[in-house]
C-alpha cells in the first residue's frame, strides 16, 4: 500500500536510484533524527571507548605519544600481578553475597509492600529514599555509620548485647559491610521495578484465589511469584553484571584495604590505568574482565532457556 | 559581458586577493607569536585571590616579553588522573608543578625536558640548598626546579599535653618518649588516640616510610648501577612492629584507625588526637577547616627510633616546577622564562602579602609551615622572613630557631624508582595488616614484599 506521507518525493519515478532511500527517509527520517543524539553520545563516549580497550589491550601506550604494539605481553603482567586472585576472589564474593542479600531483599520488600493494605505509598517512599542520596554523601554516612566507636550499627549491636564488630577495618567484615552498604542504597529502585510488575498481573488472579480461599502464602507462591519470574530473572543478570563492576564504593570508603580486602578487578583496571598510567595493562584486564561476563551472561541466558523449556 | 558583470566581477577578484593575502600576513604573524600554556587554579571561591594575582603576573610577563602570549590552563596536579588526560589531549600546561615523587614516571614517559642548559645559565641556582634538586635529579640531569618543600615533623597539641601532665617532646625525643607521651594523651573513654598515624590509601605507605627512616632502614638502595629494595632490613622491620605495637600494645592509635591525609589532621584539629605527623599544609585543615587555635599548635623533630642505627628523620618532599616535553622546541625558551619569572623574587613577597590580605578578610589564617629549598644566606630568604614579621597575625611560623636549624639535618628524600606504587601498593597494605591481624608477622611481611617489588620493578630498572 502507498503511504500517504510520501506524496512530496512523489514526482521522483520508481526506477530512480534514490527512490527507496527517499522513501525509507520519508518514512524513518523524523524517527532516526530523534534517535541520532542519543546515537552519538553513545557512539563517541560509551561504544567508542569500549571497542577502542580492544585495541589498548595489546598497545603500550602513553596519553599522547603514539603506543606501540606489545602483543599479549600486557596479558601477562596482568596474570602475574599478585593483587589479581585475590581482586578476583573478592569481586567474586561481593557478587555473591550482593546476589545473595541484594537480590532476595527487593523482591521480598516489593511482595510485602504489595500485600499491604494501608501505608502502602509511605513504605514505596520510604525505600526508595537511599536512591536519590548524592552517591558521596551516602557512602560518608555510612563510613560513621560503621564507625567501631561511635557508629549507630556498634550501638544497635551492644544494645542486644552482641560484641560491637570493626566493620570496614577488619579483613573479614569490610567486603560483607560495603555489601550491606550497596544493598541499602540500591534495593529500593530494584524493588520498584518488581513493584510495577507486580501492578501488571491481573487482578482477578487474585480474587478467584481468594474466592477458592487460598491464603496469602499460596498466593504469593502459586500467583506472585510465577508473574514475576521474567522480571527477576532479568534483574538478576543486570544485577550480576553490575557488582562484577563494584568500584565506587571500595574507592571511596576503603580504598581497597585494609590488605586488600575490597580490592576489585575494576578498582584494579582504574589503578593500573589513572595511578600507573599503564593503560596497556588496564586495557587487557578491561577484556579479560569483558570476556567473563560475556561467558557468565551466555551461561546464564542458556541455563535460564532450559528451565524455562522444562518447566513447559 | 556587460560593464556592471565585468565590474562586479573585477570587485570579486580583488576582495579575494586582499582577503588571501590578510588572511596569510595574519596567519605569519600569528605564527611568530609563541603561545604558552601557563597553569591557573580552578576558578572557585578559594582559589579567587591566587587567580587574580597569576592573572596579573601574566601580564606582566608579556608585557616583559613581547610576542609571548599565555594561555592559562585552569589545573592542579593533585591527582594524576587529570594530568594523564590532558596530556592525551596536548592539552597540559607547558609549565606545571608536580610532587617530588613524580620525576621517574614523568622521565619514562617521555613528558618532561631536562633543564640543565638553562640550570647552566641560571643565576639564582647558587641560592639553592645543594641537595634541593636530588628529587628531579636522575641518570645525571635534572629535570626540576624546587619552589616548596618540607620536611616532615611533629605536630602535638600542646593543651592537651599540658592537660595530662606530659612534658613537650625535648630537641632529640626517642621512641620511647614518643610512645610514652601518646600513652599519657590516649583517653578511650573520650575517643582521644595519643597519635593519629595515616593508614589509608597511599599515605599509609608514606607515613610507614618515616618510621623506617627513623630506624634506620632504607626504601631503596642503589649500588654498582643497581637498585635494591631496602625495606626487609631489621630496621624496617623494627618500624613496622613499633606500628604494631602502637594498635596492639600500647594502643594509642583512634579507634577507627583507618585515616588518609585529611582525615588526620580533622582527628587532630577536632581534638581526637594529641599528637600527628605533618609535612606542611596539614595543620591548615586543623586551624582553618576544624578551627583549632593555633596556639595550642606545638611542633618538634620526628623522635630518634630505638637501636644502634635510631636516627631523627622524617620524608622530605616537596613540589618542583617542570617543562612539558609536548611545549613545542621554539616555545621552550619562554617557557624557561616564565617559570623562572618572579621565581624567588618580589613576585613571590607580593603574593604572600595579598595571601595575608585575604586571609585577614576571611577571618582565617595562612597556616602553612614553610621550608624553602633556598639558603637562608640567599636575599630572599631575609626579604620572606620580613613579610612575615610584620604580617604575624595571620601568617603563621613555627619552631624555635634551634628547632629550624636542625630539621633540614632529619630530611630524608623519597624512593627514587616508583615511588608511588611502593606506597600505594607494597608498603600501604602491610600496615592495614598489621593494624588489622593481631597474629601478623612483620618480618615476613616485609620480606615477601622486597621481593616481590624486586623482581617485578628494581631489577627492570635500565641505567
Amino acid at each position: 500500500m502507498e503511504n500517504a506521507n510520501l506524496k512530496p518525493i512523489s514526482y521522483i519515478p520508481k526506477k530512480s536510484p534514490f527512490f527507496k532511500t527517499r522513501k525509507f527517509l520519508g518514512t524513518y527520517g523524523i524517527g532516526l533524527a530523534f534517535i541520532l543524539p542519543a546515537f552519538l553520545i553513545y557512539g563517541i563516549f560509551q561504544w567508542y571507548p569500549i571497542l577502542y580497550n580492544f585495541v589498548l589491550g595489546f598497545q603500550n601506550y602513553t596519553p599522547g605519544v603514539p603506543a606501540d604494539w606489545v602483543g599479549l605481553q600486557n596479558f601477562e603482567r596482568v596474570l602475574s600481578d599478585s593483587v589479581l586472585p585475590k581482586a578476583f576472589l573478592n569481586t567474586l564474593a561481593f557478587t555473591g553475597w550482593a546476589l545473595l542479600i541484594g537480590f532476595l531483599v527487593p523482591v521480598i520488600a516489593a511482595i510485602a509492600i504489595t500485600e499491604l493494605r494501608k501505608g502502602r505509598s509511605f513504605f514505596r517512599l520510604s525505600i526508595y529514599m537511599p536512591t536519590i542520596i548524592p552517591a558521596i554523601s551516602l557512602y560518608i554516612m555510612w563510613m560513621f555509620l560503621f564507625n567501631p566507636a561511635v557508629g549507630l550499627l556498634n550501638q544497635i549491636l551492644q544494645f542486644f548485647g552482641l560484641p560491637a564488630l570493626e566493620w570496614l577495618l577488619s579483613q573479614k567484615t569490610a567486603l560483607v559491610s560495603l555489601v550491606i552498604m550497596s544493598t541499602w542504597a540500591n534495593f529500593g529502585s530494584t524493588a520498584l521495578l518488581y513493584m510495577a510488575s507486580l501492578s501488571a498481573i491481573p487482578e482477578e488472579y487474585y480474587e478467584a484465589s481468594e474466592i477458592d480461599g487460598a491464603g496469602i502464602w499460596q498466593r504469593i507462591r502459586y500467583i506472585t511469584i510465577p508473574s514475576l519470574l521474567p522480571t527477576m530473572l532479568l534483574l538478576l543478570l543486570i544485577q550480576l553484571l553490575a557488582t562484577m563492576q563494584v568500584l565506587q564504593e571500595p574507592f571511596v570508603m576503603t580504598s581497597g584495604g585494609p590488605n586488600n580486602a575490597t580490592m576489585t578487578l575494576m578498582y584494579m583496571v582504574y589503578n593500573y590505568a589513572f595511578v600507573y598510567a599503564d593503560f596497556g595493562r588496564a586495557g587487557a584486564l578491561g577484556i579479560m574482565l569483558f570476556l567473563l561476563l560475556l561467558g557468565l551472561s551466555v551461561v546464564y541466558i542458556r541455563v535460564n532457556k532450559i528451565v524455562q523449556d522444562e518447566g513447559r | 559581458m556587460s560593464k556592471v558583470r565585468r565590474v562586479m566581477l573585477l570587485g570579486m577578484l580583488v576582495t579575494l586577493i586582499v582577503l588571501t593575502v590578510g588572511t596569510m600576513v595574519w596567519v605569519n604573524a600569528a605564527d611568530k607569536t609563541i603561545q604558552l600554556k601557563v597553569v591557573i587554579g580552578p576558578d572557585t571561591p578559594d582559589n579567587k585571590a591566587q587567580n587574580q594575582a597569576t592573572l596579573e603576573r601574566i601580564k606582566r610577563f608579556e608585557k616583559a616579553n613581547p610576542g609571548v602570549k599565555c594561555i592559562p590552563v585552569p589545573f592542579t596536579y593533585t591527582s594524576r588522573q587529570e594530568f594523564f588526560i590532558k596530556q592525551a589531549a596536548h592539552a597540559a600546561p607547558d609549565v606545571l608543578d608536580v610532587w617530588a615523587t613524580e620525576c621517574e614516571l614523568l622521565v619514562s614517559k617521555k613528558w618532561i625536558v631536562p633543564l640543565d642548559s638553562y640550570l647552566k645559565k641560571w643565576d639564582k641556582y647558587d641560592w639553592h640548598l645543594p641537595n634541593s634538586f636530588d628529587p628531579f635529579r636522575l641518570k645525571g640531569k635534572i629535570y626540576g626546579v624546587p619552589f616548596s618543600g618540607y620536611v616532615k615533623h611533629v605536630i602535638y597539641n600542646k593543651q592537651m599535653f599540658k592537660d595530662k601532665g606530659v612534658p613537650e617532646p625535648s630537641i632529640n625525643w626517642t621512641w620511647d618518649d614518643f610512645i610514652n607521651a601518646a600513652v599519657k594523651t590516649t583517653d578511650k573513654e573520650k575517643g582521644i588516640a595519643g597519635f593519629a598515624a595515616m593508614t589509608k590509601g597511599s599515605e599509609g605507605g608514606w607515613a610507614l616510610t618515616d618510621l623506617i627512616y627513623q630506624a634506620g632502614g632504607e626504601i631503596e638502595t642503589y649500588k654498582n648501577g643497581k637498585y635494591s629494595a631496602a625495606f626487609a632490613s631489621p630496621e624496617a622491620i623494627s618500624a613496622l612492629q613499633f606500628l604494631k605495637d602502637m594498635k596492639w600494645k600500647y594502643d594509642v592509635l583512634p579507634a577507627n584507625w583507618s585515616n588518609g591525609w585529611v582525615d588526620v589532621y580533622n582527628v587532630f584539629g577536632s581534638g581526637k588526637a594529641a599528637i600527628v605527623f605533618d609535612a606542611d599544609w596539614g595543620r591548615n585543615v586543623a586551624i582553618n577547616g576544624q578551627g583549632m587555635d593555633p596556639k595550642n599548635v606545638g611542633v618538634a623533630l620526628m623522635p630518634k627510633g630505638n637501636g644502634p642505627k635510631g636516627r631523627q628523620m622524617g620524608v622530605q618532599g616537596g613540589r618542583f616546577y617542570v617543562i612539558n616535553a609536548f611545549c613545542p622546541a621554539k616555545s621552550r625558551d619562554a617557557a624557561w622564562k616564565w617559570l623562572t619569572f618572579e621565581l624567588w623574587d618580589q613576585g613571590n613577597i607580593t603574593g604572600l602579602l595579598n595571601e595575608a590580605e585575604e586571609a585577614r578578610k576571611n577571618k582565617q589564617y595562612r597556616a602553612q609551615f614553610e621550608y624553602f629549598p633556598l639558603k637562608p644566606s640567599s636575599p630572599f630568604y631575609k626579604e620572606w622572613a620580613n613579610a612575615f614579621a610584620k604580617n604575624s597575625d595571620v601568617l603563621l611560623s613555627w619552631g624555635s630557631e634551634e628547632f629550624l636549624s636542625l630539621l633540614p639535618k632529619t630530611a630524608h628524600t623519597e624512593p627514587p624508582i616508583e615511588a608511588q606504587y611502593v606506597y600505594g601498593q607494597v608498603l600501604s597494605p602491610i600496615v592495614q595488616e598489621v593494624l588489622s591481624n593481631k597474629n601478623a608477622d612483620p618480618a615476613k611481611l616485609l620480606k615477601d614484599a622486597a621481593a616481590k617489588f624486586q623482581k617485578d620493578y628494581l631489577d627492570k630498572v635500565k641505567e
